[in-house]
């Protein structure tokens, strides 16, 4: 029952992979831009190729040694300047078409837009992304949670290797070097979920260097942003009562903050809502048993990752763990404050 | 378990295990097979050897060798991705980096490199009417260094493991401690090694070329393999520097701990400026010399002259001429604003001219023709198509504002293998069965060729054109896992099956290489192909006393236009005089004191490190006092004796 199940289900994703390509399903201006380029280029590369197919295949069948068919005086000659020179400008003139379109968009893409547009200052190191909101002065990290419709810059830093930062759905990515600050201009459209991830090379665990995106409506938001920003990490040496809080405080404390207000204990990414996130450090889904198995063991999902195994923790300390990081959503921490 | 070694430990692992057995396995079958088959005075005589043939067969065989062992890189890699969230063997994190490292590394420099060179030593000889190379020393000592930079980046898996931050190894990944330190300096001592051997052979080439045509050949008669060749070693004299130097300060980086390269004081951008300025012409040198090979074969079995001889060399020249500023076009992504990006897509896309040209060329040598399909011109028609596809999708990349999406992703993954495996190693499969002859005296088998031949290429597509695909789907390059919900399986999977296709299919080319071999059913003396060019008119295998008197050229074509007129060949009236190189050990000592020198550096051990060094020296002043002992005079005014300074 369940592996026929399983069959199926592997079925459906091999035809759902031809048409759901992230990067031509885009849910921003650039993105869309984009794939309104390369569907363009394609289209015209297809015919090019269509011309040589045709040619290369009329050739083989009707000059094949055994054809009978007469071969007339001007299929031997061994140059011509008319042909030679027709398939010399010819091509010039589709790259021209081609070149246009793309020069403007080049440019386009990297003009600052007149509209008011928002800055998040990205940080990548191995092996996840941290990310800074400089005027709501609030941080997260592996979610990235974004207002729809609006125009976004986003200035790229690594603290380590070279990382690349890339939302195909939202366009195209840059790279984040050590020593520059890149800007990557994009904009956001539909709300909605989308990967994150990291393009170029940085390490043992670039595969899990993801991040998800969040693209709220406006309001809602507004809403993150202030849910975010409710201060509810414990102190290092405060006496905390629940039995969670106190595991968190002895344990995670030292590397993670629980909001993102914090601007102490920044050494590991940022928790702020972590109830309400999907995925464990933007890949393994969030729930119970699998963030259990990722405190207990994170380099079986991580390799090389800086943090440490947690299986020394009891049975009870680690359900009060998960269950104060699960705690961690807008409602608890608004009613927590109020 | 794990055992300490110098600076760095082996950790006595399965995959290591594995390795170290193989290894063993290897090491006695070669070692009976040269006692009871081959008998050591063989062995000992091909490894002094100075012979071009020679030569050009050994670098054929280790690129073979390499072309195995990277193979089998690629299929753990494929097996790691078949399916998602996978734990195929150890082949995760650090262990999938060093795979898809050593994979990319030895296919570029330890396959196509050796393939090409190796037929190039096969073959421009022969075709441009040379006894033999400019430097035949010099020749050897190219294979041996080439031979040593492999075998270093090869047994770096046993060694404490191998580079891990990929054939491009960026920095400052690669430097200060942020991958395996012990990898990075077999990358770089291993490249700088055969990065000597390959300088050396382009200036060989360049003086063979230049200067040891037969009577005749001008540079416009010369065949466009040739041409190609010679397009290729003035590439490699102006490219494979700036990686020899851009190597040398990341060996400083990683060894003295300068900081060239490094985050804090040195610029990470530098090196993928040295990198690239040398990694985009070398994509170029090892696709010129296979497109030359084309235009021979596809006129030679469509029994007619290349179409646009003239068109078909300036296309050669512009490619290389446009191939040196286009290196930016890899690094669009780092931020260097859309003037630079805009001037480096155009300068790109403006390749592909002069590549239509040489597609529409071989498109209409064909016309008109009476085609024969042996085996060596399947793989040259099914390298049409294929290349095509791949020179569009190379448009598409050269498109700054879509390459955002494109750039490291699976999409360009795709883009390089169709061009390079559909140009340079089904080039090489074409020149092997067609200049089999003319190494060995039989040719290959043709039924088994075209098994070969259909399976590779079904494989082939299947492996690579998915991939495409999954880069549009967000699947970045270098990752050896994807989540379910990526929807990246079944492209991943297809794309696995056609790896291990193309792994039998080259296993099969193996069979036929034995089978062939054993049954020399298709011996052959002279021209098995209806020849049309120089090589042909020599006796098969070629006699190692090539030209008694060197011919004298007066087209194109001379064999085929000899036939025609039902003349010979006009020879030289009298043997001029030359030079024969008289065979050395010295080349195979030099690269075992470059062996030793680089596995002290390696391992930042300097008391094995000097004494290389020094013996580096000692032979080198060596063979400059003694040079003159190993050549001889012969031919016409050549009887003064062997002690002549020519």
């Amino acid at each position: 029952m369940k592996s026929s199940w399983k069959v199926s289900w592997l079925l459906v994703c091999l035809f759902l992979t031809g048409c759901q390509m992230s990067v031509l399903n885009p849910a921003g201006r650039v993105a869309e831009e984009q794939s309104r380029l390369i569907i363009f280029s394609f289209a015209v590369m297809m015919i090019i190729l269509l011309v040589v197919f045709v040619l290369f295949f009329r050739f083989l069948w009707r000059y094949r040694e055994d054809s009978r068919i007469e071969r007339p005086p001007h299929t031997q000659e061994n140059d011509n300047k008319k042909l030679e020179i027709t398939w010399t400008v010819l091509p010039l003139l589709v790259l021209l078409l081609l070149a246009v379109p793309m020069l403007m968009q080049t440019y386009s893409l990297e003009t600052k837009t007149t509209q008011e547009e928002m800055t998040i200052e990205v940080t990548g190191q191995q092996y996840w992304w941290r990310f800074d909101y400089p005027d709501e002065n609030i941080r997260t990290a592996q979610e990235l949670h974004l207002p729809a419709n609006t125009n976004i810059t986003f200035e790229l830093n690594t603290e380590d290797v070279i990382h690349s930062f890339w939302i195909p759905q939202l366009g195209g990515k840059k790279d984040a070097i050590p020593g520059r600050t890149n800007e990557l201009h994009l904009e956001t459209g539909r709300p909605g979920v989308y990967e994150g991830k990291c393009a170029e090379l940085c390490g043992a665990a670039h595969t899990d260097m993801r991040f998800q995106v969040v693209v709220h409506e406006e309001d809602d938001f507004t809403e993150w942003v202030e849910a975010a920003g409710q201060d509810v990490t414990p102190e290092e040496n405060e006496t905390v009562q629940e039995e969670g809080a106190r595991v968190f405080q002895e344990n995670c404390l030292a590397c993670h903050a629980a909001d993102g207000a914090a601007t102490k204990n920044d050494q590991g990414p940022n928790l702020a809502l972590y109830g309400e996130r999907d995925k464990i450090s933007g890949s393994f889904a969030n729930d119970e048993e699998q963030l259990k198995a990722f405190l207990r063991h994170p380099n079986d999902f991580k390799p090389s990752t800086d943090m440490p195994a947690y299986n020394n923790l009891s049975r009870e300390e680690m359900d009060a763990l998960v269950n104060y990081l699960h705690g961690l959503t807008r409602e608890n921490v608004q009613g927590g404050s109020d | 378990m794990s055992i300490p070694f110098f600076n760095t430990e082996i950790k006595l692992v399965s995959d290591v295990i594995f390795g170290y057995i193989s290894v063993l396995l290897l090491g006695a079958g070669a070692l009976w097979f040269v006692t009871y088959k081959l008998k050591w005075n063989v062995l000992w005589e091909w490894m002094r050897t100075t012979d071009h043939m020679k030569i050009g067969i050994m670098y054929l065989l280790a690129g073979f060798a390499f072309f195995l062992r990277g193979g089998l890189d690629a299929l753990f890699v494929r097996m790691q991705l078949a399916f998602p969230n996978w734990d195929f063997w150890v082949f995760q994190g650090e262990k999938y980096n060093q795979m898809m490292t050593t994979h990319g590394t030895t296919m570029i420099f330890f396959v196509a490199m050796p393939l090409l060179i190796g037929l190039m030593n096969v073959a421009v000889p022969l075709q441009i009417g040379a006894r033999d190379l400019a430097f035949p020393f010099v020749n050897s000592l190219s294979f041996w260094l080439f031979l040593t930079g492999g075998a270093l980046v090869n047994i770096s898996y046993l060694l404490g493991g191998s580079p891990e931050a990929g054939w491009t190894s960026y920095t400052p990944l690669a430097v200060g401690g942020y991958s395996n330190n012990t990898g990075n300096n077999f990358y770089a001592l291993g490249l700088q090694v055969s990065g000597i051997g390959t300088i050396l052979t382009a200036v060989n080439f360049i003086v063979t070329i230049v200067k040891k045509r037969a009577p005749g050949m001008t540079y416009f008669r010369m065949p466009l393999f040739t041409w190609g060749s010679f397009i290729t070693v003035i590439l490699i004299l102006f490219a494979f520097p700036a990686l020899a130097a851009g190597i040398l300060l990341l060996m400083f980086d990683n060894i003295f701990a300068t900081g060239f390269f490094t985050g804090e004081s040195g610029a990470p951008l530098l090196w993928q400026h040295f990198f690239w300025i040398f990694a985009h012409p070398e994509v170029y040198i090892i696709v010129l010399p296979v497109f030359g090979l084309f235009s021979d074969i596809i006129s030679h079995f469509s029994k007619k002259p290349v179409f646009g001889y003239y068109s078909m060399v300036i296309a050669l020249i512009l490619i290389a001429f446009l191939g040196f500023m286009v290196w930016v076009h890899h690094m669009f992504t780092v931020g260097y604003g859309p003037t630079v990006n805009a001037i480096f897509a155009i300068s790109t896309m403006l390749i592909a001219v002069p590549t239509g040209i040489k597609i529409f060329n071989w498109l209409f040598t064909m016309r008109g023709g009476r085609l024969r399909f042996p085996t060596a011109m399947l793989f040259s028609i099914g390298f049409i198509p294929t290349f095509v596809m791949g020179g569009v999708t190379g448009v598409m990349v050269a498109m700054v504002a879509a390459d955002y999406q494109y750039h490291d992703s699976y999409f360009v993954v795709g883009h390089f293998h169709y061009v390079m495996v559909g140009g340079t190693i089904m080039g090489v499969f074409a020149g092997i069965y067609y200049w089999m002859p003319k190494m060995f005296g039989f040719l290959l088998n043709e039924t088994l060729g075209k098994i070969h031949f259909w399976t590779f290429l079904i494989g082939f597509h299947l492996t690579f054109f998915p991939m495409h695909f999954m880069g549009l789907n967000g699947m970045p390059r270098r990752v050896y896992s994807y989540l379910p919900e990526d929807g990246l399986f079944g492209l991943n999977f297809i794309s696995t099956i056609g790896a291990f296709i193309m792994g039998g299919s080259v296993l099969l080319f193996l069979l036929n290489l034995m089978y062939s071999y054993k049954t020399q059913e298709r011996r052959i003396s002279g021209d098995p192909w209806q020849g049309r060019t120089l090589e042909w008119t020599l006796p098969s295998p070629a006699p190692s006393e090539r030209w008694e008197r060197l011919p004298i050229i007066k087209n194109r074509e001379p064999l085929w236009k000899a036939k025609q007129a039902g003349e010979n060949l006009m020879y030289a009236e009298k043997e001029e005089k030359h030079m024969e190189e008289h065979s050395s050990v010295i080349p195979v000592l030099l690269a075992g004191a470059f062996f030793t020198a680089s596995f002290g550096f390696i391992f930042e051990v300097f008391w094995i490190a000097v004494p290389g060094i020094i013996g580096i020296f000692a032979l080198l002043a060596y063979r400059s006092v003694t040079f003159d002992k190993n050549i001889e005079w012969s031919g016409e005014n050549g009887q003064e004796g062997g002690n002549h300074h020519g």
